[in-house]
């Protein structure tokens, strides 16, 4: 059995709790990945211990490793506590992605062409009623996955059965209802009458957004209200594992060392954020994904990692532009440009156009041979 | 952080050292030549080779510290790790333990410096249960966890109130026993995810 990542076992337990569980953050924080993580770990029953994969345990607290304790055993046991559903074998995941375009009736049901014989219409039966009615068999269980929930009319596309969606307003176990269960009104597929239709206790709805997507219907509080928040954030402590690099140290004049290097690039990374989160918002924030994104050489000499340094600065420069769009001074700011002329960094230089005043930003050019000295600024 | 005695977790891999009677005065900072209570308090690994691989994986993170090299003081690179302890009160504490890579005087032997420093390394086994033996032991979670064993605790004496795994005990067991030489420290390692094992 694989071992799953601290925010993924908190995910599962919050879905055996809550049903619904809303993951938000900038991008590269590692969002999608996690949709995935989370994905291979619903449908990974925890089995049995096999004699040969076991191993001796560590048992907090014990002054020795314990004799009659196996490994495999706990890691099957931890991940049965947090698994929804875990005595359910019959385990499906189902995956969409929000886009514009979408509608109820691709998510839910509604009335489309037949493609089978022109001129006649069908019921459609959408994605989470798919998920709904597997999750409904005896053994069922199933997880939706929507990823980009905030790229579409998230509101519209699930209409009416938000009501039903809620942890406390769905079925029992075995599909009859509670005092609390919560019907709507839905067009079945099967019958083609609307009939009252609820949600089985075994299906889960997983979805992923970053707030910072500007193109797209901002969700309303009612909507939000029926999932438990899993929030993540930039982590430099990720980053930091990522590089080989221990705690935070103060950086020489000159780099010596691969880790000098690296060093410079999280610190920037880090105080770029810092000044992003002031001037726009923590959710334009750089996710350390998006460094880690930059292939990574696997045992770098100085210059390669000057050249990794360089590689991943230009990134983070792109979606600095992008998030300060017009906005001169604020990349400056990011940038700690310095007024007037000026050493090492960026300077934010006063100009004259058509007798109008501009900023322009003048950027050093970004060589091997200068671009710690240029963080070093960056930095401050 | 809170621990219960449900909670245990996968060993990945452990490295063992013997403690030598010199290495109890470090421990307690008590020189074994001078009543100054000077000398080197250092927990010397030799057979660099085998043991550094594994050691990295236990202190996996590089920092840079001030450190005389060559005559010359400057910065240069140690390993570092968080040894966990669980306290009285039952909460998981840690310490930034450092390992220094080998130096000129040294250069086949990684070493943590002033032992006595560290309580971690503070409980060691009394002399009368025979050999001792420090341990660094890594969990699924990439926590380190350190443990002192004699050869009574090893071999499950009645006094025991806990026995040690089998696997674990009788490799240390047969390490201590078929050292190379009587005046070296018995040391050897146990990696359970290659499945590979060594001592001296």
């Amino acid at each position: 059995m694989t071992k799953y990542s601290e925010s993924c076992r908190e995910i599962l337990s919050l879905m055996k709790a809550r049903k619904n569980v809303l993951i938000s953050g900038p991008p590269g924080t590692g969002k999608t990945t996690l949709l995935a993580e989370v994905a291979h770990a619903f449908q990974d029953l925890p089995t049995p211990a096999s004699p040969a994969a076991s191993r001796p345990v560590i048992r907090p607290g014990s002054k020795v490793i314990p004799s009659g304790m196996t490994a495999t055993k706990s890691d099957s046991a931890e991940h049965e506590l947090t698994l929804p559903a875990a005595n359910r074998s019959k385990r499906k995941v189902f995956q969409t992605v929000f886009h514009q375009n979408m509608k109820y009736r691709d998510f839910v049901s509604g009335i489309i062409p037949s493609l089978k014989t022109p001129g006649q219409f069908d019921v459609s039966e959408g994605l989470l009623l798919k998920a709904s009615e597997f999750a409904k068999q005896s053994d069922g269980a199933s997880l939706l996955i929507i990823d980009e929930i905030n790229r579409g009319p998230a509101v519209q596309i699930f209409g009416g059965s938000i009501v039903a969606m809620e942890w406390d307003k769905r079925l029992n176990p075995d599909n009859s209802p509670r005092p609390t269960t919560q019907f709507f009104e839905l067009l079945h597929p099967s019958t083609g009458n609307q009939e009252p239709y609820a949600f089985p206790a075994h299906l889960y709805i997983l979805a992923a957004m970053n707030q910072a997507d500007v193109s797209v219907d901002a969700l309303d509080v009612a909507f939000l209200r029926r999932w438990a928040p899993h929030r993540l954030v930039p982590s430099e402590s990720a980053l930091r594992d990522h590089l080989s690099l221990g705690k935070r140290s103060v950086l020489p004049e000159t780099p010596t060392s691969v880790a000098d290097v690296y060093e410079a690039l999280v610190q920037a990374w880090a105080m770029v954020n810092e000044r992003i989160a002031l001037g726009r918002g923590p959710e334009f924030q750089i996710g350390h994904g998006m460094i880690m994104s930059v292939a990574t050489p696997s045992a770098p000499d100085l210059p390669t990692a000057l050249a990794h340094l360089i590689a991943s600065w230009n990134l983070i420069l792109a979606h600095l532009e992008e998030v300060f769009f017009a906005d001169i001074r604020g990349v400056a700011a990011a940038l700690n440009a310095s007024e007037g002329s000026g050493g090492d960094g960026y300077v934010l230089a006063n100009m004259s156009f058509a007798g109008e005043p501009r900023n322009i930003l003048r950027r050093p050019d970004i060589q091997k041979d200068k671009v710690y000295k240029l963080l070093r600024s960056v930095i401050g | 952080m809170n621990t219960s005695d449900k909670a245990f977790y996968g060993l990945k891999r452990l490295v063992f050292r013997e403690v030598m009677p010199g290495d109890r005065l470090k421990v307690v900072a008590k020189s074994n030549k001078t009543k100054s209570g000077g000398g080197a308090r250092d927990l010397r690994f030799s057979k660099m080779e085998k043991l550094l691989p594994i050691l990295e994986k236990l202190f996996p993170k590089v920092e840079k510290r001030v450190r005389l090299r060559g005559g010359v003081r400057g910065p240069a690179d140690v390993r570092v790790t968080d040894l966990h302890w669980v306290d009285e009160r039952g909460s998981v504490r840690s310490e930034e333990v450092a390992l220094e890579l080998p130096t000129d005087g040294r250069k086949k032997e990684p070493r943590i410096a002033t032992v006595h420093r560290y309580e971690s390394f503070s409980d060691l086994p009394p002399e009368t249960e025979g050999q001792a033996v420090t341990i660094l032991a890594q969990d699924a979670e990439g926590r380190v966890w350190p443990f002192t064993a004699s050869e009574a605790s090893l071999r499950g004496h009645k006094s025991q109130t806990e026995s040690w795994d089998p696997d674990v005990a009788n490799y240390i067991l047969e390490a201590l026993k078929e050292k190379e030489r009587k005046t070296d420290a018995a040391i050897g390692y146990i990696d359970y995810d290659s499945s590979d094992r060594f001592h001296n």
